[in-house]
């Protein structure tokens, strides 16, 4: 072992001082054009030519280390086959890119003495030597490509195969291309955008005239070298899809193909230039909108919107275009080639004339396409179903709603209205966003190309100032007469800025993941790193006094997430045991009172198990459960130092928790979410799976099949909380069964006519029935705090729930027959969960964790009788088949079954065997015991819960929410 | 499974804070990651070499399995992992490259995994390592950058999201420190 850590000299001041220098200078360096470099060094370095030779030492060194560790690869199989196959000509220097089915290497053409880009295909790497013959065929063809000279056109210089690796060689471009240039900017001017596509259509023009279409022309081919197009890989998706069958087939290329023609989704051989003409058109849509004409979740909805759906005019997404370029646009895009230009030239020329047109008045167009949008629900008590649609397209304010509703079961409902507020272009919801104090604005931290920049809007407005002098930004605070913002960077600082924008102030160190708050407008307290009790610092002079110690001797191992109530006196923060480990995000509710002293305040221990405390409103004191899954209301009393009462929920949120709750005084709320984007499959007993929905993703837990099979019942959560949704199997047609954001883990009754679900709409946990036909209004079944989800008997006789006590799942019945009143079946001092009645009713399985472990259990129902354990090596989430013979559960991601024979003469349950019925990677293990499946009445199927790309964390606003708190509250206060 | 649960919520610990957390986060995910590096390498054939990109995803995958980690615990870890991933090659670089210059054979045995890489390699790895020490004593997030790009084979996004820096940043530090690495490792190409 070599020891080099004594090698390495530290470095003194003088030595990052220079760093420093140097560094900043040839950063500058950089920014500027290669040409000017040395002149820029020249003048800013003066008489210094040390300095001058260190920079410019950088500038060379940057000059070759181009491709210096750019691979992460500690060697490349790929790079050494190709290096082998062709090392006579081209000296592979490392990967540039790599896509789904090929990779580009950055190589110097020997022969030539210039740098090359060589793209091989990987997938069609060892075909059939059938393949590979008709792989030459087609390199031959693509040396016809090349002779191809124009000054937008990327020219091929060759191609081959070598070792079985088709390749083709291009000119190395230093640039972009259109793809990345879209991603960094968004939709471009209209000038620029409309002479990007002009010169494509010369380009394409002269291919044209030569014979040869591109058929795969896309943002992604097309590169910028100094902002001039250059279209690369002509025909070489001929070359992909006469050598794969699997292509060829389904007429895709590669990735999503949202700029393939009509003719080519459905499969049409014969393409000619006008697809290309369609694909440009595709192209000078998404330059101006943003996004291609058609957008969809799966290839096959996108098939059939290319196919069928005609495309929003561009001029009204964007109304500095004139409404004749949206015409060029619409005819390019027509869905018969006959109606398209019939030549590229037609198309430029059309283009040029239309772009010279002026652009219509500004009218209110443009605001309600980008505003209004989601789903509107309005309801009146006794309506049938809605329909829910839903919009295309991205928008700033989605899932708008709005609905206040009279007497319903007990309570009043009020829900105000919610925003979910979407990125702006260039600057992501960030971290910590939090409302100004008077709940005027939002800070956020924005992702920006130099970093995390703060960022303040107005609630009502669409348009955010960012903040000066600020970057890197992890959170942020603002000081209570709104006019500080303090914030916390990834270089572990405090600092603080103006909210109208200045310069920023450093005021100390505090760890990136600190939770801090102002005290007053002069001081900040955090809990910090490595600081087992909170911090005050003064914001003006960077003093700091430690406020808090943590009690050993009571068992409290830290303090932290400090709240500070409005007397600016007064902090409550959250208190962690020893023996709950050092890795609990919760604690018990503490709270200190702030004196003219300078030693550690005093700790008062309140009772009440919270994850933090966010926010003070007519003396209740609202705070994160230690689940992150609701936000609850308790009487607190600052003076008396006192809570009183029992807690009450106020706000739902099961999918993945808040993280963030902010409460303004003029009545706003915010918080986060981390949303789960899932959508329900279909999957056979082999475990095979495919969507049962195409184009729906939501937030979705707790599938049921109705018991005759044609209806799906599910849990949708979004920004309001947890509804029912019902869909028709046959049509896809969804149905809302519940509105107001608090209906959780739904199950149909036998004979399909209603669902049962959990709520605490009315401020008590309650277990629910709702009609699914919308001819009555829910009813309350049986209230009891932390039930869960319930089933109704088969007889009707009896609902059989789960619920949690004191942090132990139990389960309770109640008859239906009688006077519903709350009983408990199987309590332990462990978890006893999951009830799933037999079809016949008289066999509960269940989960317990009795041995340690999760396993399934059977038992005579109602009982007496034994219970028999079904699963040996651990089980969950158990289900019946609908003949009773057979229950499935899932354990260490595999689904299983087990025989299962009930002998009525004896009250016997008896399990047989059980067996691994395929791997289960679907959704499941939830934060709150559930099953996520279900099974197919005829048990050819299951109903599972997959996961969908592009989970998010959303930014909501609810306006006026101190109206619907304040319900909430009064509904608590009277019962 | 239980790994499962200790990486989030050691993540979740050392996103408040928690520098413990942290520590033991970045021992499980180094014994994760050299878990399955071995069992990789024991599967190949001579002369393979290691994708650490695909290392520090697997890692994840397995860690992160069952459990619904939020973006920012997912970010911290590809950080963490590339810290590790860089532990671990350099460690076996220099046990390699010792062995090497004591005169054995190409293909070293080594404590726990059996990697072989050329003696260029190690070399290369070790200076790498040693420069990228001095480079985190002026400029510690370039430092990170490379340790993110290179050692963890992320993509210049997913370095942006595990450092919380922006994407500009990221370009230009992974810029900056290459140029500054290759005059430390290689000279400047000047006379």
């Amino acid at each position: 072992m070599i020891d080099v850590t004594g090698d390495v000299r530290p470095p003194d001041d003088r030595d990052r001082a220079r760093f420093q220098q140097i560094d900043a200078l040839f950063d500058a360096a950089l920014d500027r054009a290669e040409s000017e470099r040395e002149p820029y060094v020249r003048s800013a370095t003066a008489h210094d030519d040390t300095l001058f030779d260190d920079v410019m030492a950088l500038l060379r060194a940057h000059a070759l280390s181009d491709q210096f560790l750019s691979t992460a690869t500690l060697g490349d199989p790929l790079a050494a086959r190709l290096q082998a196959a062709i090392g006579q000509r081209y000296a592979l220097r490392g990967r540039i890119g790599a896509g789904g089915m090929a990779v580009v290497f950055l190589a110097d053409d020997l022969r030539h003495a210039r740098p090359v880009a060589i793209k091989t295909f990987v997938s069609l790497a060892g075909t059939e030597p059938k393949d590979v013959r008709a792989l030459e065929r087609f390199s031959a063809e693509i040396l016809v490509m090349a002779r191809l000279q124009h000054p937008h056109l990327l020219p091929l210089f060759d191609s081959g195969v070598a070792d079985g690796l088709p390749f083709y060689v291009m000119p190395f471009v230093k640039g972009e291309t259109l793809r990345a240039r879209l991603q960094r900017q968004g939709p471009l001017p209209l000038p620029e955008a409309v002479s990007l596509v002009r010169a494509i259509a010369s380009g394409l023009a002269h291919a044209h005239e030569h014979g040869v279409v591109h058929r795969d022309l896309k943002p992604e081919n097309v590169l910028l070298r100094d902002g001039v197009p250059l279209v690369a890989d002509f025909g070489i998706s001929m070359l992909l899809s006469a050598s794969d069958a699997r292509v060829t087939e389904t007429g895709m290329i590669v990735g999503t193909p949202q700029y393939m023609s009509p003719e080519q989704a459905a499969g049409d051989r014969v393409i000619d230039q006008r697809t290309d003409i369609y694909a440009l058109g595709a192209i000078l849509y998404e330059m101006l909108v943003g996004d291609p004409p058609h957008v969809a979740n799966t290839p096959q909805s996108l098939f059939a919107k290319i196919l069928v759906e005609v495309p929003t005019p561009v001029h009204v997404l964007r109304d500095v275009v004139p409404p004749a370029v949206s015409r060029v646009i619409a005819r390019a895009l027509a869905k018969r080639p006959a109606d398209r230009f019939e030549t590229a030239m037609a198309f430029d020329e059309a283009l040029a004339v239309a772009a010279a047109t002026p652009a219509s008045e500004p009218s209110s167009r443009a605001t309600q396409a980008t505003v209004g949008s989601g789903a509107l629900l309005v309801r009146t008590p006794l309506a049938r179903r809605w329909l829910v649609t839903t919009a295309v397209g991205v928008v700033a304010l989605a899932s708008l709603l709005v609905w206040r509703n009279g007497k319903r079961g007990e309570a009043e409902n009020v829900v105000a209205a919610r925003f979910v507020i979407a990125p702006l272009a260039n600057a992501a919801i960030g971290r910590s966003p939090t409302l100004t104090p008077d709940g005027t604005s939002l800070v956020y931290a924005g992702s920006v190309e130099t970093g995390r920049q703060l960022f303040v809007r107005r609630v009502n407005e669409l348009q955010a100032t960012a903040l000066p002098d600020t970057r890197d930004v992890l959170s942020a605070f603002v000081s209570p007469n709104g006019e500080w913002i303090g914030y916390i960077s990834s270089d572990d600082k405090l600092r603080r800025t103006p909210i109208g924008g200045g310069t920023s102030t450093e005021l100390g160190g505090a760890f990136r993941f600190s939770n801090a708050a102002w005290v007053g407008n002069n001081h900040i307290v955090y809990d910090g790193l490595g600081e087992q009790g909170l911090i005050l610092l003064s914001a003006t002079d960077g003093v700091t006094r430690r406020l808090t110690q943590p009690d050993t001797a009571r068992g409290e191992s830290g303090h932290f997430a400090p709240f500070v109530m409005p007397d600016s006196q007064t902090i409550l923060l959250t208190i962690r045991r020893e023996r709950s480990g050092p890795f609990s995000l919760s604690g018990e509710l503490g709270l200190v009172t702030l004196d003219s002293a300078q030693g550690e305040l005093r700790v008062v221990r309140l009772g009440v198990q919270i994850r933090r405390a966010v926010a003070w409103v007519d003396g209740w004191l609202l705070y994160i459960t230690p689940d992150g899954s609701r936000v609850m209301a308790i009487r607190f009393d600052s003076r008396a130092r006192a809570v009183s009462g029992s807690s009450v929920p106020v706000l739902e949120q099961t999918d993945g928790g808040i993280d963030v709750v902010s409460v303004a005084r003029n009545g706003t709320l915010l918080y986060t979410r981390q949303q789960t984007v899932n959508a329900p499959v279909l999957v056979d007993t082999l475990g095979q799976s495919r969507a049962l929905f195409p184009d729906v993703t939501g937030s979705f837990m707790n599938p049921r099949l109705s018991p005759d099979g044609k209806q799906l019942s599910l849990q949708s959560t979004s920004a309001i909380g947890n509804d029912v949704v019902t869909y028709d199997l046959a049509t896809h047609t969804p149905s809302r069964i519940t509105t107001n954001g608090s209906a959780l883990g739904p199950t149909w009754t036998p004979d399909g006519s209603h669902l049962v679900y959990m709520s605490s709409r009315d401020s008590r946990d309650a277990i629910w029935i709702e009609p699914t036909d919308g001819r009555a209004a829910a009813t309350r079944l049986v209230a009891a705090d932390g039930a869960f989800t319930a089933l109704v008997s088969p007889d009707g006789r009896y609902l059989v729930f789960q619920r949690i006590v004191k942090g132990v799942w139990s389960i309770w019945t109640a008859r239906l027959d009688g006077d519903r009143t709350p009983t408990p079946y199987l309590v332990a001092q462990h978890d006893v969960f999951m009830p799933e009645l037999s079809p016949d009713g008289n066999v509960l399985a269940y989960a317990s964790n009795e041995t340690g472990r999760h396993e399934i259990y059977a038992r005579p129902f109602p009982g007496p009788g034994v219970a028999v354990r079904l699963s040996q090596d651990g089980g969950v989430e158990p289900a019946w088949s609908r003949d009773g013979t057979r229950v499935y559960f899932r354990a260490d991601r595999q689904m299983y079954v087990a025989t299962v024979a009930w002998d009525s003469a004896t009250n016997t349950v008896a399990a047989r065997d059980r067996r691994v019925l395929f791997t289960d990677d679907f959704d499941g293990d939830m934060p709150m015991p559930h099953r996520n499946y279900d099974v197919h009445p005829d048990g050819s199927h299951f109903v599972m819960i997959a996961a969908a790309p592009g989970a998010a964390l959303q930014t909501i606003v609810a306006v006026n929410w101190l109206d619907e708190l304040r319900a909430r509250l009064r509904a608590a206060a009277v019962r | 499974m239980t790994s499962a649960l200790n990486v989030t919520a050691l993540l979740q610990r050392a996103a408040q804070g928690d520098r413990d957390a942290f520590d033991q986060a970045f021992a499980l995910i180094h014994r994760e990651l050299e878990g399955i590096a071995r069992a990789r390498l024991r599967h190949e054939a001579d002369g393979h070499t290691l994708d650490t990109g695909a290392l520090v995803n697997e890692s994840y995958l397995r860690l992160g399995q069952g459990s619904v980690p939020s973006v920012q615990s997912r970010s911290h870890f590809f950080a963490i992992a590339s810290k590790a991933m860089r532990r671990i090659l350099v460690e076996h670089a220099r046990r390699a490259f010792a062995g090497k210059r004591g005169g054995e054979a190409k293909r070293v045995p080594l404590e726990s995994i059996d990697v072989p890489i050329d003696a260029y390699d190690d070399e290369r790895v070790v200076d790498l390592d040693e420069a990228l020490q001095r480079l985190a004593s002026f400029d510690a997030r370039q430092a990170q950058v490379v340790e993110c790009r290179f050692f963890g084979g992320l993509t210049e996004e997913e370095t942006a999201d595990a450092l919380s820096i922006g994407l500009r940043t990221v370009k230009r530090d992974w810029a900056k420190a290459r140029s500054w690495l290759f005059r430390e490792l290689h000279g400047d190409g000047a006379a």
